[in-house]
């Protein structure tokens, strides 16, 4: 997925802007389909950071030790 | 000169006797150095005075409050105080000096004044806060940006604190399941080694600075507890000056420690402190999902224009269809009758032609006396077929009009379910067209429907 090396922060940002484009133009069939995608992608990415453990962080983690 | 030696146990007593005699139990003001309570409930001290100006130590004593006082002591001490009775406080003491033969000299603590420890730690307090803000630190921890997502978690606490065991299950198994990462950085948190350990703890932190999102310092236990290492000018210095956000939940109800007041952000213990982070976590989730929700309702509402701007363009051609299915629409019909007659009359008229051509040709050629009479027959075959073309032709477009036309008859319309709505004997096209209470006529493919409207 694309979405990988955005932080939670940007993701929300970009999620906002999403929401920005959408409220002031009035995008066609086509573009919208591709924004709600992007959007939908944001949103699992994000959820996944709220609740899913990364094993990566874990490793880091683990390194540091006692 | 003859010396007459007395033993040490005859001089020794004979010093218990003179203090026992010259020295009345009075209050006296000092610093506990030591403190230990052994098994049987007795408390040893090392009790400290210092220069005020040198900071050296210019008077020492041992001292001890016997179980039966220290029972008693010890609560009013620390109901008063919020503190435990411990090394580095400043006391005010009621005391009997005692001197025994095998000892030497020991002060038998009997009362205390807890009210000056207080006075005392506030202006020992106020001291470190000066000084900290001479030193332009006191703010700088909590002027940090609080990251937007706090989910990596450096704990400076005891392992074995029963606080830190709470923290860590709550931040785990919060109900909603949000993942918080921690890292426990041991520390002693209280006694004389608190203090290096704690800012050893800090130090080890900052080497992961860009990893961890927040430090969090917990102790668990009772409010009661020895809160010298926090009421510390170097571990206030280092935690106002740490990069990360640090939360403190060290455990205490009285006022806040001066740790306390420079740390990001101060909450009473640790379980305030997961709840904390754990709220942090849920605002996002309330915030992503707001998101979610905005964008789901703002995408449906431009396909719903989309979807209403194709029923529009629908509807249009269905308003111009019935139209023509108007009485002012019978045009359609009279020119359907037209192009009916009209084709009839062309096919007619092409079919004459062609009999006329087909006899003319026949009298010509009769007439002229052809030389060759099989190429006549053929260029009249050729003619024939020629015509006979041109008529089917025609027939084909014809009914292909036809057909067009009959799409367009308000009667197939109607048998499909479309149905003309009349007011006043005009067709319809806007409800703003009637009135209320109003009679319309509904026109279906079979029969009529006489309405009446009850609400626009």
């Amino acid at each position: 997925m694309a979405v990988k090396k955005t932080t939670y922060k940007e993701a929300v940002e970009e999620l906002e802007e999403i929401l920005t484009s959408l409220e002031e133009s009035h995008p066609d069939v086509d573009s919208l389909t591709a924004k709600v995608k992007r959007a939908a992608e944001l949103i699992k990415f994000c959820k996944g950071k709220l609740f899913e453990t990364e094993a990566e962080i874990e490793k880091i983690i683990e390194e540091i030790g006692e | 000169m003859k010396i007459t030696p007395v033993s040490l146990l005859e001089l020794n007593q004979q010093i218990k006797k003179a203090v026992k005699e010259n020295i009345e139990s009075c209050w006296i003001t000092a610093e506990i150095s030591e403190l230990k309570v052994n098994y049987s409930g007795h408390c040893y001290l090392e009790l400290i005075q210092k220069d005020e100006t040198s900071d050296q130590v210019v008077a020492k004593s041992r001292a001890t409050i016997w179980s039966s006082h220290f029972r008693m002591i010890k609560p009013y001490f620390e109901s008063t105080t919020g503190q435990e009775i411990a090394a580095g406080l400043a006391v005010m003491i009621k005391v009997s000096a005692e001197f025994h033969e095998l000892y030497g000299m020991s002060l038998n603590i009997i009362d205390i004044e807890p009210t000056y420890t207080v006075g005392e730690l506030v202006i020992r307090r106020q001291k470190i806060i000066e000084k900290l803000t001479e030193d332009g630190v006191v703010g700088m921890n909590k002027d940090l940006e609080f990251p937007y997502l706090c989910q990596k978690i450096a704990v400076i606490s005891s392992a074995t604190a029963a606080g830190y065991e709470d923290f860590t299950d709550q931040l785990e198994n919060n109900p909603t399941g949000y993942k918080l990462y921690t890292k426990l950085f041991p520390a002693v948190m209280q006694g004389n080694d608190a203090e290096d350990s704690i800012i050893k703890a800090l130090e080890r932190i900052y080497e992961y600075e860009g990893f961890f999102d927040a430090v969090v310092i917990i102790r668990g236990g009772g409010s009661k507890s020895d809160l010298g290492c926090f009421d510390n000018y170097r571990v206030a210095y280092h935690v106002a000056q740490f990069p990360i956000p640090v939360i403190t939940g060290i455990g205490h109800e009285q006022d806040d420690s001066v740790t306390d007041l420079v740390a990001y952000i101060r909450l009473k213990t640790p379980t305030a402190v997961a709840a904390f982070l754990i709220d942090k976590m849920s605002e996002l989730d309330g915030e992503l999902q707001s998101l979610q929700e905005q964008i789901f309702q703002i995408s449906s509402s431009i396909i719903d224009k989309h979807k209403d701007s194709i029923h529009h363009k629908a509807k249009d051609l269905q308003l111009f269809v019935s139209r023509f299915s108007s009485a002012e629409g019978s045009v359609l019909l009279s020119s359907q009758h037209r192009l009916a007659t009209i084709s009839q009359g062309v096919l007619f008229r092409l079919q004459m032609e062609t009999g006329r051509t087909e006899t003319l040709i026949a009298q010509k050629a009769k007439s002229v006396l052809i030389k060759d009479k099989s190429e006549l027959q053929y260029i009249s075959s050729l003619l024939k077929k020629t015509i006979h073309n041109q008529i089917s032709t025609g027939k084909i477009v014809i009914e292909v009009y036809d057909r067009q036309i009959r799409q367009l008859d308000p009667l197939t319309l109607l048998k499909k379910g479309y149905s003309i709505t009349k007011s006043r004997g005009l067709v319809m096209t806007k409800s703003i067209d009637v009135e209320e209470g109003e009679l319309i006529e509904t026109i279906l493919y079979e029969g009529k429907l006489i309405s009446q409207i009850k609400k626009l």
